[in-house]
Order: C-alpha cells, then sequence, then structure tokens
C-alpha cells in the first residue's frame, strides 16, 4: 500500500496542524495522525492520535479550541493497549504498573485504532516501522459512509455501470432468450397502443357522423383482436423473462455457494455465519427481483411510457402538458409513501415471525411451564406477542386505506381534466371527439408505468447494493491455495514439526506463540490445557484451515505449504468434539469422508467404533434417517458414528477432539476401546479431557495462554510439583472423586 | 468453586481517584485496591444497582447493592469510571433517518453531542426493550439508546414513527 492512500494518517484541519507545529516542531513527520470522534470525557469530538519520529501525543478539540491533551516520550511507555467497552473503547498506556486513559474512541473508529496501536506497539518492542494495513478502511475515505466486512466497496463511490455490467453478464448465456423478449415485448407495447387509436376512428369517422355503418365491425374486431394478440404476447414474455431471471438467477447462487465452499475457514472466522445465509438467501433474492422483476418491467415500462407520451403529444400536446399534474401528484405520493408501506409491512412480519416463535418455544416447553406453573404469565406474553401483531397490522392497514383511495383520486382527475380542457379545445376545433376518446384510453395506459418507474428508481440503489455484496463474495480470492511447486503426497509418513508457529485470528490478537514441537510417526500425543490455551488452533493449523502468520508446520520434513492441499485433507481425519452429521442416513454419513466405500467397509468401520449395536437396535439399521443434525441420536451414539466416520477414511494423521459432554459409563467404555483400536498404526494428536485418554498417550503436550509450557510422558509431568499439567490432574481427580461419589 | 458472592456496604467502601484517573477502593480494616475495575451486573434494566468491583486482575471484591445509598462525591466517582465501559449515547432529538443502499442514515442529538449514525436494514438493529428503553446498533456496533419515546419532541416522534 503506497503512503498516499495509508488511511492512518490523516489531513489535520489547519488549527490542529497549527497547535501540533507549535508544540512538536515545525517540520514535525508525522507517521501516524489518526482521527478520533471522542473526547476523554465521553463528549463526541475531534481528537487525534499522532506519533512522529520521538514522541506520541494526543491532540483534543473541545470549546475553545484545539489543545495537546497528552504527550509522551517513547521512554515513557511500554504498550498501548485498547480497551473496548459496549459503544466505545478506551487506549490506554502502560508502562511497568502505570497506566493512563490516553484518549477514547466510539467503536467506529476502534479498527483503525486497533491497528495504529498493533504498529505502535511492534515499533516500542522492535523499533521496526512497518505502516501497512491489513484491514481495509470501515469507512469509505471518499464520502465517509460505512464499510464493512460484509460490503467493503462503497455503494455510492462504486462504479455502478460496472457492477450492472457484471449483473448482465449474467444473462450472457442466455444471449438468445433477451434477444427474443426484447422482440416480444416491442411487438406488445405496439399491439396495445393500435385499439385506442381505433376508438378514434370509430367516433370520428362513424358514430358522430352517423356514416360508413359497414366500418363499425370490422373497427371492433380490430379492437378483439389487439386486446387478444396484446394478452397473448404479454403471456409469452413474462414466461420467457420468467425462465430467464429464475435461471440467471440460480446461476449467481451456484457460483456464490460454490465459492463459499472454496473460501478458507479465516474468511469464515471473519464473518458471521448468520450474514452469509443472509447473502445468499436474501441478497441472491434481490439479484432475482433485480433480473427477474426490475429488468423487464422496466424495460416494458419505458417502451410503453415513450409509445404512449408520443401518441398523446401528437393527439393534442396542450391536453398533455395539463397531465403532467396528476402524474406529478402520483410520483410525489409514490415516493413518499411506498418506502413507507415496506416499513410497516417489514415491522408486521417481524411481529408475526416473533409471536409465531413464541408459540413454538412455549408448546415445546410445555412441561416446563406446567411444572412451574406459569400457564397465566404465559398467556399474558402471548396477548403482549399478540397484541403487538395486531397493532403492525392495523398501522400498516391504515396506511394502504389513506393512500390508495388518494392515488385513485389522483388517477380520476385526469379524467375531468381532460373533458374540461378537451371539450374546450373541441368547441375551438383544435382537436376532434375521437382524439379526446383516444386520449383517455392513452391516459389510463401511462399511469402504471409512471407507478412502476418510480419505485424502480427508488429501489435499484437497494439492489445494486445487495447485488455488490454478492459480488464481494464470487470475487474473492481463496486464501489458502496449492503453491505452484506443491508436491504430491499420496503417501504421508505422518513425522510433524512446529518450527516457531505463530498464528491469532485477528492479527493483533495472537493465540499461539513460538510452539516448536516434534511428533514422531505412529506417536500418539495428548494436547492438553484450559480451555482457551489454544488447542483447538493447534489442530487447525496443523489441517492447514488457516495459515499461519509465522513460522513452519513440516509433514515428513515438508512444508505443509508445499503438500498438495488434496493429499493432505485426504490424509489427516478428525474426530470432532462437536459431532456434525448432515441430513441422510447413517450409512451416508459414516461413509462422508469416501463415498465410494463398500458397504461391508462402512460395517467394518462402524464395528470398530462399537457403533454397529446400536445402529443395529434402530428399526431402519444403516438406512436411519438423521434429523437436525443427528438429533435423534444420544451423543455417545453421535461421538461413535463420527469416530466410525474417522476409522473408515483411515487417516495417516488422527486428530481427536475428545467430546467433554459426559455420558454413562457403559458408553464411555465403549467409546474408550474404539478411540484405542483406532489411535493404533498412525499419528494420533488428541485433544484430552479424559484422563484415561492421557495416561494412554505416549506424549503429552500442555500449552498455557498459547503458549507450550511442558512437554514429557504423564509420569514425567505429573512429578514436577509446581507444573501446570500437575495441578490439572490434582483437579481432574478431585472432579471425578466427586462424580464417582454423586455415581 | 468460586467464592460466595459478597455484598460490599457502603460504609465500609473509600473510593478515591489515583493519579492516574483509575479508582482507589479501600475497603476499611481490610484491604487496599487501587485500579479497580468496574461492571455493571444489570446495566440495562438496574444500571445504578449491583455494581461489581474487580481488583485489576480482574476477581470479583464485591458488589455493590445500590449506589443510591453512596455518598455524591463516590457516587459520582463510580459513574464517571463506569462511563468508561457503558457509553451508550441517549439520544434526545432525531432529526432525520434517511434510508439509502440497506442502511438508515440517523442524523441525531445525543446527550454526549450531534451524532449521525448508519444502522442496517430498517428495524432489525432497533430494539425495544423491557423497560421502554430502544436500543439502536449502528454497522460499527456502537449502541445508541432512546429512554423513552414519549418525551422526544413530537418532531422526532414522526420521524421514529415508522421504525418503531
Amino acid at each position: 500500500m503506497s503512503e498516499k492512500h495509508f488511511h492512518l494518517k490523516a489531513e489535520l484541519p489547519e488549527a490542529a496542524a497549527a497547535v501540533a507545529r507549535q508544540r512538536f516542531g515545525e517540520d514535525s513527520k508525522w507517521r501516524l495522525a489518526v482521527p478520533g470522534d471522542m473526547l476523554l470525557n465521553g463528549q463526541f469530538g475531534n481528537a487525534w492520535l499522532l506519533m512522529n519520529d520521538s514522541q506520541l501525543g494526543v491532540l483534543s478539540e473541545n470549546g475553545a479550541g484545539v489543545e495537546v491533551s497528552a504527550e509522551y516520550t517513547f521512554e515513557q511507555i511500554e504498550e498501548l493497549s485498547v480497551k473496548p467497552g459496549i459503544s466505545s473503547a478506551v487506549i490506554e498506556v502502560k508502562k511497568g504498573n502505570f497506566r493512563e486513559r490516553l484518549m477514547r474512541i466510539s467503536n467506529v473508529r476502534q479498527k483503525d485504532f486497533s491497528e495504529a496501536v498493533r504498529m505502535i506497539n511492534t515499533w516500542l518492542k522492535e523499533k521496526e516501522w512497518k505502516p501497512e494495513s491489513i484491514d481495509a478502511p470501515n469507512v469509505c475515505p471518499r464520502c465517509g459512509r460505512p464499510l464493512t466486512d460484509e460490503m467493503s466497496v462503497c455503494p455510492r463511490c462504486m462504479d455502478k455501470g460496472k457492477l450492472m455490467l457484471k449483473v448482465l453478464s449474467f444473462l450472457k448465456p442466455y444471449k438468445r432468450d433477451v434477444t427474443m423478449i426484447f422482440i416480444l415485448m416491442t411487438t406488445r407495447t405496439g399491439i396495445g397502443l393500435v385499439a385506442p387509436y381505433l376508438s378514434m376512428i370509430l367516433v370520428d369517422d362513424v358514430i358522430k357522423p352517423v356514416q360508413n355503418f359497414h366500418w363499425l365491425p370490422f373497427l371492433v374486431l380490430g379492437m378483439v383482436v389487439c386486446f387478444v394478440a396484446e394478452s397473448l404476447f404479454e403471456m409469452l414474455t413474462w414466461k420467457r423473462s420468467a425462465y430467464l431471471g429464475t435461471s440467471a438467477v440460480c446461476d449467481v447462487r451456484g457460483a456464490m455457494f460454490h465459492k463459499l465452499q472454496e473460501l478458507s475457514l479465516s474468511f469464515y472466522s471473519r464473518h458471521k455465519a448468520g450474514s452469509l445465509i443472509t447473502r445468499v438467501n436474501q441478497d441472491t433474492g434481490q439479484f432475482n427481483r433485480l433480473l427477474v422483476d426490475f429488468v423487464p418491467e422496466g424495460i416494458s415500462c419505458i417502451l410503453t411510457g415513450i409509445g404512449v407520451l408520443a401518441l398523446l403529444l401528437y393527439l393534442s400536446w396542450i391536453l398533455t402538458l395539463f397531465m403532467f399534474l396528476p402524474i406529478i401528484g402520483i410520483v410525489i405520493i409514490v415516493r413518499k409513501f411506498f418506502p413507507q408501506f415496506r416499513i410497516y409491512w417489514q415491522r408486521h412480519f417481524e411481529k408475526r415471525s416473533r409471536l409465531s416463535s413464541f408459540v413454538e418455544n412455549v408448546v415445546n416447553g410445555v412441561r416446563v411451564v406446567k411444572v412451574f406453573n406459569q400457564e397465566r404469565s404465559e398467556k399474558s406474553r402471548f396477548d403482549f406477542h399478540s397484541t403487538a401483531y395486531r397493532d403492525t397490522e392495523y398501522a400498516a392497514e391504515l396506511r394502504f386505506a389513506t393512500v390508495f383511495p388518494m392515488m385513485h383520486a389522483l388517477i380520476m382527475s385526469g379524467m375531468p381534466l381532460v373533458w374540461l380542457i378537451g371539450g374546450w379545445l373541441v368547441f375551438h376545433d383544435k382537436m376532434t371527439l375521437g382524439a379526446i376518446f383516444a386520449f383517455t384510453g392513452y391516459l389510463g395506459m401511462l399511469f402504471r408505468p409512471v407507478i412502476m418507474l418510480t419505485r424502480l428508481a427508488q429501489m435499484v440503489p437497494n439492489t445494486l447494493a445487495a447485488a455488490s455484496r454478492v459480488f464481494d463474495i464470487i470475487d474473492s480470492e481463496p486464501e489458502i491455495a496449492d503453491a505452484p511447486n506443491a508436491v504430491s503426497m499420496p503417501d504421508i509418513q505422518g513425522k510433524i514439526e512446529f518450527k516457531d508457529v505463530t498464528f491469532g485470528y485477528h492479527v493483533d490478537k495472537p493465540v499461539l506463540h513460538d510452539i516448536t514441537s516434534k511428533i514422531e510417526a505412529k506417536e500418539m500425543i495428548g494436547l492438553v490445557g484450559k480451555s482457551g490455551a489454544g488447542k483447538s488452533t493447534f489442530v487447525n493449523l496443523l489441517c492447514r484451515l488457516f495459515e499461519t502468520d509465522a513460522g513452519h508446520i513440516f509433514i515428513d520434513g515438508v512444508d505443509i505449504r508445499d503438500i498438495k492441499y488434496e493429499d493432505l485433507r485426504n490424509q489427516i481425519g478428525f474426530v470432532m468434539q462437536e459431532t456434525f452429521l448432515l441430513d441422510g442416513t447413517i450409512a451416508e454419513n459414516i461413509a462422508y469422508g469416501r463415498p465410494n466405500a463398500t458397504i461391508f467397509d462402512i460395517i467394518k468401520a462402524s464395528k470398530a467404533a462399537n457403533a454397529h449395536d446400536f445402529i443395529m437396535s434402530k428399526p431402519d439399521g444403516y438406512d436411519t434417517e438423521l434429523s437436525k443434525g443427528g438429533g435423534n441420536l444420544s451423543s455417545g451414539e453421535k461421538q461413535r458414528l463420527s469416530i466410525a466416520r474417522a476409522i473408515l477414511c483411515d487417516p495417516k494423521i488422527l486428530i481427536l477432539d475428545e467430546a467433554t459432554a459426559s455420558v454413562d459409563l457403559e458408553t464411555e467404555k465403549q467409546i474408550q476401546e474404539a478411540i484405542e483400536r483406532m489411535v493404533k498404526q498412525r499419528t494420533t494428536i488428541a485433544i484430552a479431557h479424559r484422563l484415561s485418554t492421557l495416561r494412554n498417550a505416549s506424549r503429552l503436550i500442555v500449552l498455557d495462554k498459547g503458549k507450550l509450557v511442558e512437554q514429557g510422558t504423564h509420569q514425567e509431568l505429573v512429578e514436577m510439583d509446581d507444573g501446570v499439567y500437575h495441578r490439572l490432574v490434582n483437579l481432574h481427580k478431585e472432579t471425578s472423586e466427586i462424580q464417582a461419589v454423586e455415581g | 468453586m468460586s467464592d460466595d458472592a459478597r455484598l460490599l456496604t457502603p460504609e465500609q467502601c473509600l473510593f478515591s481517584r489515583e493519579e492516574t484517573g483509575f479508582l482507589r477502593l479501600e475497603i476499611k480494616d481490610e484491604a487496599g485496591f487501587d485500579h479497580i475495575m468496574l461492571r455493571r451486573l444489570f446495566p440495562v434494566s438496574r444500571p445504578d444497582h449491583y455494581i461489581s468491583i474487580a481488583d485489576k486482575e480482574g476477581k470479583e471484591i464485591g458488589i455493590l447493592e445500590n449506589l443510591a445509598a453512596l455518598d455524591a462525591d463516590a457516587r459520582r466517582l463510580i459513574k464517571e469510571d463506569l462511563d468508561y465501559y457503558y457509553a451508550v449515547p441517549m439520544i434526545t432529538e432525531v432529526s432525520e433517518i434517511k434510508e439509502e443502499y440497506g442502511y438508515c442514515l440517523w442524523r441525531t442529538e445525543t446527550d454526549r453531542g450531534p451524532r449521525d449514525f448508519y444502522v442496517k436494514g430498517r428495524v432489525e438493529e432497533v430494539k425495544p426493550m423491557k423497560n421502554g428503553m430502544i436500543f439502536i446498533n449502528d454497522v460499527h456496533n456502537c449502541r445508541y439508546a432512546i429512554r423513552d419515546v414519549s418525551a422526544l419532541s413530537s418532531r422526532s416522534r414522526a420521524v421514529l414513527d415508522r421504525f418503531i
């Protein structure tokens, strides 16, 4: 990133720059000038964190002007930290026991300040200045609108034309359909314009002069043909465009899901699952509306609008000018009230879903309600939700009840105007009676395009924003990809080495520090530590679900980044703590990692996992359908299924994340047996909670706060009196004794 | 295996501000703690009751039941300190809510000064709480609150009407 675009060095306003020059010297060169938005007293206001070659300073803008509110030389501080609160955060300085609040910022600025603090801390510790931004700014540098992980391009400042082209590029495979639809639409619009014109001929040349009677049936027939043909073309257009839009959106969804599968876990750790699901469902839904509804509707409305307007002007331009009165009124109403409708409806839907989830909750928890004798209070809570639901619906209907009659009145007000002005024009021989008839016909056709186009103009920006969120995913690059010189390793032996590995899910918060350890092939390692010590992260890195920030991991002496990803994944098995079972049968779930396994292999694997017997006892045996991630199985059963799944894959390296959920002693024994069978003949890394597993391990690695603190055999570590493991084992014994007593 | 919950009486507590700006607690006849950390146990429903006091390592020393029982100086010190964590701006005036690109731009006056912020969607991030307060979360996860809608000006209420 070039210095020019470095967003942590803002231009100071003149008043602040003057104070800075005065205090820090005329030619002080800023490394950082990060704008904050709060003062230390908690009021909103401008402040800046400044850093030059020799010191740190904070400028704040109070009522009187800009003042220097803090100043430190680098010798006076050891470290800065960001202490987050609910809406704001405090930046603290620390030296030894001394701490002081340096400045406050709202959460809007937190991302920038975390980065700045990280850079300053690196400078303080290592005297190394790395002015590189890892994160993108969280507000648009051009207009100040927010940028989030979901939306990394400012919806206002982005190139909308380019985005529209991208959207339309999904129509490319359907070129023929697009042409066809366009032709159909133009024809339909053309035909639609004929009928009112026929009515003019009918009035002026047949009925009013009472002559040419033989024209009458032909003219009427012509009208009928027009109506029928128009409907026919409408039907064809509709069918075509429905096919086109839905198929194109299906492609978009596919592209998005495909990309989601490809992206690394670090992408997922940055995005909330909920917001990703929203994007797949809702944002592509918006995309759908853009392609299926807006584009064809818009084109059709524009065509009709132009045609009608041209004919109105041709019939009488004076009268047409008067027609803009009701049209302007309609545009105003649509612009003002329709967005409100959407809000009212959304509120209404929200209340409805709250009500139904409340009912679901109470019905499912009926036992609790009855046991605690709370029927009455649940009834009043229900009434509360139900009333809220009614109120929102009533509020919405109330708006409809006012706005729609108003619209109708405006539309109808065109009529008297036409008769008044048109009548006057007829009397002055500037228009014929037939023309008035035709005029009213065309006028009726004009309102729909006016309403639709006004609404489209309002909705398109939102829809484009949704489209850009979709492209945000489709265009993102997977971080973990095979190196160009990746080697194929179809037969891993299982020797693992961690060398100075450091990693954090967020750059400024490392979870593992300088881990170095060697694991021999076929060894069984127990990974021990409190929750949050970094055990799961350790194995995640080994599976290369994330890339290390520093250091290397080797398997059989080869850096895992140089091993073909597929080979790596195929030979590492993972028994997860939270057994994740997919919808499908038991057999399908066991064979998940090896879909081409034979039936007999599946049975052998479940035997080895001590799962066969319980599977047998189900009426549908191996064909038992699992509902909702295995909701119809007990936790012990799920654990054994996931062990069977791992055994079937026959991995060279097995990662075992023991479940903490307690099961009865018999099940426990069966799981234990299964695990013992499984760990033979392969390198195993067990995140162990059971003492029995720990005893079986050939060696233990003890992690504490992200650091490797002890390694050795169970015996060796237990004998270290003040060791972390020693304490853990004692704690474990105490609790298991309690459990034993409680039975 | 945690220690029992301990209520601190106002009489035994002596709060003072250290030079660095952090708070110090002296429990009479017991011990002194510098750089104490305060948290509300019921930040929404009872912000002035049940304040947990922890030492600088984060270990709880005790709980203050009711701030009103403290003398004015101590109460002010504690409220000032809590504010560093619970700085939720109270909205006093809503001049406009403008919808654009799937966000709503709220232009407001707060007890901490004027503030414009962006909220995702229309109603998802606007949450009425049980005690009549309304919480609004902006896209950067800043929380804003309206204490009582009926106390706002009629203009603000008209702007808010569609969202609450």
